[in-house]
């Protein structure tokens, strides 16, 4: 097996091994042009490939690692075309959710390339802050990158600038068309979360929820109940406009807290 | 705290197994041991397994998983107690997530239990994270993945599978909803879960919360049986009611196989 297919081999088994939950894997194109703080400038473009994962710690939350080809454009050397080199970012965030859209990165590049300006091989490194913006459910990654470098093809220079990577991640999450919630089914005991009932109330009553052993509590105190047909009337007593009851029923063995706000 | 609250209430009322999620570090599962089996436990770790052993609590035997996160040093933070015969103790950690939960080690524990005239398994598990799982719920898929691969051969017996599960069993419709859906899937087999048949048996719209705040219901006792032996939940036993300090209720019932 040839250096190449064997390179392409571990690429493919890298591609296909699943991915965990968080993870995406983004297939990328990019394009930046940095500014020499010595003078000059040059562009660089190409593509590359970014894992991007969640990580599920209180305090650091993503991490984005890949590698990118970049071809050298220099407008001022002899041949436009100038040389290639290798980058791998390792960036992080501590800002992240599961579907976070927008996500702000920063983190070091490292890379080697060849210049055929200067005819040398070369390395580089570049300090990168990254908004990363992601449409997780359609698999389009875009990342603006601002970036300071060293080293590099020109012979040592400094420069600051901005890369923008267009990419796509074929392993996207699906959007599900989710269907209307439907109606808890008639005749059950279905206590709410909220509900309202008018300041001068005494009784709020919680359709089919009598039990034999229910009970209540409203604000942390027993109240009496009763059955109405059925239904679970409980005993809360008037209360202000505007106010809010923490009605706690007991019954069929669990609990079930309401939020009772007074109008 | 939680420790000491929830002792009190299993020495007043003693079920066979009592199963715990979310003891992630060492010092909280000791201090658990030393309520339940008394002090002084004699313990033996092999392979992922912890076995600690006394008599002179309310439980004779603790069985819980020993593997711990590089960073963070949190455990899978589950733990079977017992007084009943237990053999083949064994620990699978999931793989749905590439960092785990605030790096802790989540997964499935389970032992193979034996009574005078009847074997069965007991699993208790704690999934991956809902809120770092809205992505298709592929992390929870894959627990239950995981969860099916790891009953397959349990296949001639009973099982029961309990836990913190991390999807609201109240949801009607969306992600949790589907997820909840495909549990009753696991291993091939058809289940009884016993805060859903409480429901039933209560007329209740949606099973009770498991949580101390809001309406979710996450923690489960999932029961499967064989031929001959199907599972049911005995009436009026089923309780959601205290959380002894924590942030979810004790979930208790009594489940027969007949």
């Amino acid at each position: 097996m040839s250096r190449s297919t064997a390179i392409g081999a571990l690429a493919m088994t890298f591609w296909c091994a699943p991915a965990r939950a968080t993870d995406f894997h983004v297939l990328e194109a990019h394009g930046g042009y940095e500014l020499h703080l010595a003078g000059g400038a040059h562009g660089s473009y190409g593509v590359g490939y970014t894992f991007d994962t969640l990580v599920t710690a209180p305090s650091l939350r993503g991490v984005e690692v890949g590698g990118r080809i970049d071809i050298l454009h220099c407008p001022g050397c002899d041949r436009a075309f100038d040389g290639a080199a290798l980058v791998l970012p390792v960036l992080v965030t501590f800002w992240k959710e599961d579907l976070s859209p927008v996500t702000f990165y920063f983190g070091p590049a490292f890379g080697l390339g060849y210049s055929r300006a200067t005819d040398k091989v070369f390395a580089m490194g570049e300090l990168e802050a990254a908004l990363q913006i992601r449409s997780i459910y359609d698999g389009l990654w875009v990342r603006p990158i601002l970036f300071g470098g060293i080293g590099g093809a020109y012979d040592g220079y400094t420069s600051v600038g901005l890369r923008i990577a267009v990419g796509y991640a074929p392993n996207h999450g699906v959007r599900t068309v989710e269907p209307p919630i439907p109606e808890p089914p008639p005749g059950k005991c279905d206590p709410p979360l909220r509900a309202e009932l008018a300041a001068n109330e005494a009784s709020w009553v919680v359709p089919y929820c009598y039990r034999r052993n229910a009970s209540a509590r409203v604000n942390g105190h027993d109240v009496p109940i009763a059955d109405r047909s059925g239904d679970l009337a409980i005993t809360v007593g008037s209360a202000a406009p505007g106010t809010t009851q923490q009605v706690e029923i007991f019954l069929a063995g669990g609990s079930f807290p309401v939020q009772l706000r007074r109008r | 705290m939680v420790q000491a609250n929830v002792a009190q209430y299993l020495l007043e009322q003693t079920p066979a197994i009592i199963c715990f999620q979310e003891l992630f570090f060492e010092d909280e599962r000791f201090a658990l041991d030393t309520e339940l089996l008394g002090p002084g436990a004699f313990r033996e770790v092999t392979g992922d397994i912890e076995i600690a052993r006394n008599d002179g609590g309310i439980y004779s035997t603790r069985v819980g998983s020993t593997p711990t996160a590089l960073v963070g040093g949190a455990g899978a933070g589950i733990a079977i107690y017992t007084s009943l015969l237990v053999e083949n103790a064994r620990f699978i950690r999931f793989a749905g997530l590439q960092v785990p939960d605030s790096l802790s080690v989540k997964g499935i524990l389970a032992v193979d239990v034996f009574t005078d005239d009847a074997s069965f398994v007991i699993a208790t598990t704690h999934f991956n994270d809902d809120e770092n799982d809205q992505v298709d719920g592929r992390a929870r898929d894959a627990n239950i993945r995981t969860l099916s691969r790891f009953l397959a051969d349990a296949a001639d017996r009973p099982v029961i599978v309990v836990g913190d599960f991390n999807l609201d069993a109240s949801a009607r419709t969306g992600l949790d909803a589907r997820l909840y859906r495909r549990l009753f899937e696991t291993a091939g087999r058809s289940w009884l879960e016993a805060g859903l048949e409480n429901a039933r048996q209560n007329d209740l719209a949606r099973p009770a919360p498991t949580i101390v705040s809001g309406t979710r219901s996450i923690d489960f006792m999932f029961a499967s049986g064989v031929d001959g032996a199907k599972p049911s939940l005995l009436p009026e036993s089923y309780l959601a009611r205290d959380a002894f300090g924590s942030d979810h209720k004790l979930v208790r019932a009594t489940l027969e196989f007949a």
